[in-house]
């Protein structure tokens, strides 16, 4: 049966060309589309294209014989058909239209436009996927050191494209990356093609990769981001863009860019006009910079004022500082100790090291101390240190969000984080955070919730003292305080919000009156249900409130997802089924994909059985078995990435750390299994050695991790490797091993098997979500490692009976 | 498809007949008064002015050519440029609250397709309306003119500084708002006026902010188009 390529390294290579390229270029896509649309649009699509590699199982089982015929030839020309359609799909996906993912469900053609990306984006996965499928089963005993070289291949790929985001614009990299399957083809090209032939074919190809380099396309932006609305303004231009892993940069200059964020009705003068900074086409921050000698800071004419009028703070910490407005903020009140953190390393270098003119040099102030790492990290160093005021970043937006941000996880918003932030605070200091006003209320209600939560977890029993809020048009601030108000801190509030036109939400004798004494509520409902959370029945509201006001945790650590099963019904009456995604896109988004992909995978695993038939030839296990790698493999991996954001600070790193650890080592793994009889006993060993492994990580890893969190990056990232190479090790043995035991098997069982896995890899990454948002990654970790009790369980009753 | 578009206007006909009958020539009159009846009557609309005006402002004149066909319906509709010409109902809201009444001065921001202004226009005869994006601002101005609305005065320009030369307003709609409530517009708003603001994502129903000056104070009042009570689990 097996008929060799060129030579076997040629193959290896070739495979681990083909894979590095298909998943650099899936991270590309991910970058291209949420800078054009957004992440989850992004996510949604990339997801359904992942579904190729499953496509490409199910079109083995249904065409095995013609391409097992055509081998030779087949395998090249899918690697350049990978290619060549790798290079083309921005220019292929704006044949019918630009898609808008803010119109999918206003305008029904949107679902046309979205047939077609899906489809454009799928043909490289499906291509490069067939090719390698056709040699898993070709070439089956080899499957260990072929499965290693697509592994391996994946791993570096990861790495790979994060060293290439950060020298080359993302719309110029899928015409790079379509050069490593060319390169795979000519590896493997057949012995009996002239060289003459293989020239030409080889200069036509390459046209296209050259064609989209030379001009690159990239997916048409939505006109409902932000930097489009921004550059629609008279004059507006983009002074200056750059590109990285973390996205695209922009800056954006116009005259009618003002700052002045929810701005006293009493403001007298006009707002600083500066130029705003966007990230993938998201508000990232205005370009603020100092305020003028003598005059008053404009974020004291907002409710962001409130903590320094309670209070002087000695030290300030602003956690995701942006572009440095809290900072700005801290100086004009001679703050004489801040520090900034903020994740975006690019942007840090860019404001405190190629611009600092920007921002007036605010991070250059010898009282300024920037750190380029996530708020948890940072927290989670040794440190002595402690503040006297932390500030949060500002939550929501003016007019909401659509809840485009619903599946992002905010570790800094957690309770766990409360308790951190109140661990660094000093004897008189306070955490404050800002809230865009937003109906039906949601955000403003869950920072309360939560720091309820976290003030019980500290033995606070009188919240209502150590909380108050001051209310404007537009935005709440809150502030924590780690001690009680006393009276002239109460008065201070009062006189504060008086000279502005605020009111007082919360405050110790605060009066009813007061409270909407200049900005009349929709629903003075809302006044108990602050109430209720500082000082009443929390339990009791957050059962009966249609939305989920959970307190956020490290578990669930979404605060923007509000949506639950429960209170649809009462929403979809109120709102329609027109309006209800738009209350909460992201979700709506990860929900449907989540329904198209198992739809998808139905039909891909169901399709080749009408071709080959059910019945008497074991197929149940080998779908048991099969479902199980596939879904127990990403589980793990989508929770460990989620997880070790808090570990590594970076969700880029973590992301890259995650991928290339679990792939390099699977591909050892499975490198090492030719080595093992593929037998039940090994099978069901392999299998419970990971269900226990998971249940132990499940439990272990963070706390083990949590020890060694003031270690360097190089350090943590090696921890993190230490850590997770046992249990990939042994992962990478299920797959392999699993074909090999189908060796023996009716033919049609091995491509079969490659699409139930990939089909329900995909699937699992949707599930992951939608299963953490609802009970938390624990949940997600126990349902991993039941998919390899049920591998466990399928192992021994795959293919035909081993002697 | 098309056939059964065909078979959809052959329905329709009986229902259209009558109105060209009575000397209209405007296609979409019925679905204008269906638009005024269940859209707003049913749901608070009150004022006959206002009334009125939704009936005989043609909608469908202000928005793009390919959307015609969602122009009465209940729901936002995109114009392009990122923006959307507000439902119906939150206009209707919107004009209702600003009391307009004979011998009003009133300055819009944000023009958009001019649909809002043509209702103002439709029940005022000194309307100002100004548009930052200056595509939009042609558009709309092409809008009122086609629909018959000369006497809005249309201009392109930054709405942060209102339109001094006009000012006092008796009313301010401010129809495309930013993070912050201008300076220059609560100086040009007279003592005892309005300003409405709607706040909200575009598709979503929005809530109304109300904006009044009594002397030196300035209060607003969150008015919510679709009210949402969840203890109590009211709507109206």
């Amino acid at each position: 049966m097996t008929a060799p390529l060129h030579s076997r390294s040629g193959t290896y290579a070739a495979i681990a060309a083909v894979s590095a390229a298909v998943i650099a270029f899936q991270l590309v896509v991910m970058q291209l589309l949420a800078a054009s649309q957004w992440h989850h649009f992004a996510y949604m699509v990339i997801s359904m294209a992942l579904l190729g590699f499953g496509a490409a199982g199910t079109a083995l089982v249904l065409m095995r014989t013609f391409l097992s015929r055509h081998y030779v030839a087949a395998v090249p020309l899918l690697y350049v058909a990978s290619g060549v359609t790798m290079a083309a799909t921005a220019w292929l996906s704006g044949l019918f239209g630009d898609f808008d993912a803010f119109l999918l469900f206003f305008d029904h053609e949107q679902f046309g436009l979205l047939l077609v990306l899906y489809l454009v984006y799928s043909l490289p996965f499906f291509f490069g996927g067939l090719a390698i499928t056709l040699v898993f089963y070709r070439e089956v005993g080899r499957i260990g050191a072929l499965y290693f070289a697509n592994m391996a291949g994946s791993g570096a790929g990861a790495v790979l494209v994060i060293g290439l985001l950060w020298v080359l614009p993302a719309d110029r990299l899928p015409g790079l990356l379509a050069l490593l399957p060319l390169f795979a083809a000519w590896l493997v090209r057949p012995e009996w093609l002239s060289r003459k032939a293989a020239t030409g074919i080889a200069a036509a190809a390459l046209a296209v990769p050259v064609v989209a380099l030379v001009y690159p396309s990239a997916p048409a932006p939505s006109q409902y981001k932000p930097i489009h609305s921004a550059l629609l303004l008279p004059g507006a231009e983009v002074v200056h863009r750059a590109y990285s892993p973390y996205g695209r940069l922009e800056i954006v200059r116009a005259d009618a860019l003002r700052f002045a964020p929810s701005l006293s009705l009493r403001y007298i003068g006009e707002p600083p006009v500066r130029d705003v900074m966007f990230n993938n086409g998201e508000y990232f921050g205005t370009l603020l910079g100092r305020a003028a000698e003598g005059d008053m800071h404009i974020l004291d004419w907002t409710t962001r004022g409130l903590p320094y009028a309670v209070r002087t703070p000695g030290s300030v910490l602003a956690l995701d500082a942006g572009t440095g407005n809290d900072v700005s903020q801290a100086l004009a009140h001679g703050v004489p100790r801040v520090i900034a953190v903020e994740p975006h390393r690019q942007a840090n270098h860019l404001l405190r090291e190629r611009h600092p003119e920007w921002v007036d040099g605010v991070y250059r102030d010898p009282a300024v101390s920037l750190y380029g790492t996530s708020p948890r990290a940072f927290l989670a160093r040794p440190s002595e240190e402690l503040h006297d005021l932390i500030v949060l970043p500002v939550l929501g937006a003016f007019g909401g969000t659509s809840g485009v941000g619903a599946l992002q996880e905010r570790y800094e918003l957690t309770v766990e984080a409360f308790g951190k932030l109140w661990a660094a605070l000093s004897e008189e200091g306070m955490i404050a955070v800002t809230v865009w006003d937003d109906q039906p209320p949601r955000k403003t209600l869950r920072v309360l919730s939560t720091w309820r939560d976290g003030l019980a977890r500290q033995g606070i029993d009188d919240p209502e003292m150590h909380v108050a809020a001051l209310r404007s048009w537009g935005t709440v601030t809150y502030i924590a305080s780690r001690s009680p108000w006393t009276a002239e801190q109460v008065e201070r509030v009062r006189v504060f919000g008086r000279d502005r036109g605020f009111d007082p939400l919360i405050l110790p004798g605060v009066t009813p009156d007061e409270r909407e004494r200049l900005h009349v509520l929709p629903d003075p409902g809302f006044l108990d249900m602050v109430d209720a959370l500082v000082s009443g029945d929390p339990a009791s509201l957050i059962e009966q409130y249609p939305f989920d006001l959970r307190p956020v945790t490290d578990d669930r650590p979404f605060f923007a997802h509000f949506l639950r099963w429960s209170g649809l019904p009462e929403l979809y009456r109120i709102f329609g089924a027109r309006e209800l995604p738009y209350l909460e896109l992201g979700f709506v988004l990860g929900v449907v994909t989540f329904v198209q992909i198992v739809l998808a995978a139905f039909v891909l695993i169901l399709l080749p059985l009408f071709r080959v038939g059910w019945t008497g030839t074991r197929r149940r296990w080998t779908l048991l078995f099969f479902v199980g790698t596939g879904t127990g493999f990403m589980l793990f991996e989508i929770v460990l990435i989620q997880k070790l954001v808090l570990y590594l600070g970076q969700p880029v790193y973590a992301a890259a750390a995650v991928l290339t650890t679990l792939l390099i080592c699977s591909g050892l793994g499975s490198l090492a299994s030719s080595r093992l009889p593929a037998s039940g006993r090994v099978l069901v060993l392999a299998a419970l050695t990971v269900a226990v492994s998971i249940l132990l990580y499940g439990q272990w890893l963070m706390p083990v991790l949590e020890a060694s969190m003031g270690w360097s990056l190089p350090a943590r990232s090696a921890a993190v490797f230490l850590l997770l190479a046992p249990p990939a090790f042994v992962m990478g043995m299920m797959f392999p091993l699993g074909l090999r035991r189908l060796a023996g098997s009716d033919q049609s069982h091995i491509p079969w098997a490659c699409g139930i896995d990939s089909s329900l890899s995909v699937a699992a990454t949707a599930l992951a979500t939608l299963l953490a948002l609802e009970m938390g990654f624990g949940a997600v970790m126990l349902l991993a490692a039941a998919a390899y009790v049920l591998v466990a369980l399928a192992g021994p009753r795959l293919g035909s009976p081993v002697s | 498809m098309m056939l059964l578009s065909r078979v959809l206007v052959l329905l329709a006909l009986p229902l259209v007949l009558p109105g060209l009958a009575a000397g209209q020539s405007d296609p979409y009159a019925v679905e204008r008064e269906r638009m005024v009846a269940r859209q707003l009557e049913a749901r608070g609309i009150e004022d006959p002015a206002t009334l009125a005006a939704m009936r005989e402002v043609p909608r469908h004149e202000f928005v793009p050519v390919d959307r015609r066909r969602h122009a009465y319906q209940d729901r936002p509709v995109p114009i392009g440029y990122g923006q959307t010409i507000s439902q119906p109902h939150l206009v209707a809201y919107m004009t209702e609250r600003v009391r307009p009444r004979a011998g009003m001065r009133v300055l819009e921001i944000g023009t958009g397709s001019g649909y809002q202004a043509a209702v103002l226009g439709a029940i005022l005869d000194e309307v100002y309306t100004i548009e930052i994006i200056g595509d939009l601002a042609r558009w709309g101005a092409e809008n009122l003119r086609r629909a018959g609305y000369d006497h809005v005065q249309v201009r392109h320009g930054d709405g942060y500084y209102g339109w001094p030369e006009k000012a006092p307003f008796d009313a301010i709609v401010v129809t495309a708002a930013a993070d912050h409530i201008p300076p220059p517009l609560l100086e040009q708003l007279s003592d005892g006026g309005y300003m409405v603001i709607p706040v909200g994502s575009p598709f979503l129903t929005q809530t109304l902010m109300l904006v009044t000056r009594e002397g030196e104070d300035i209060r607003t009042r969150s008015l919510v188009p679709v009210r949402f009570v969840p203890l109590t689990r009211e709507t109206r």
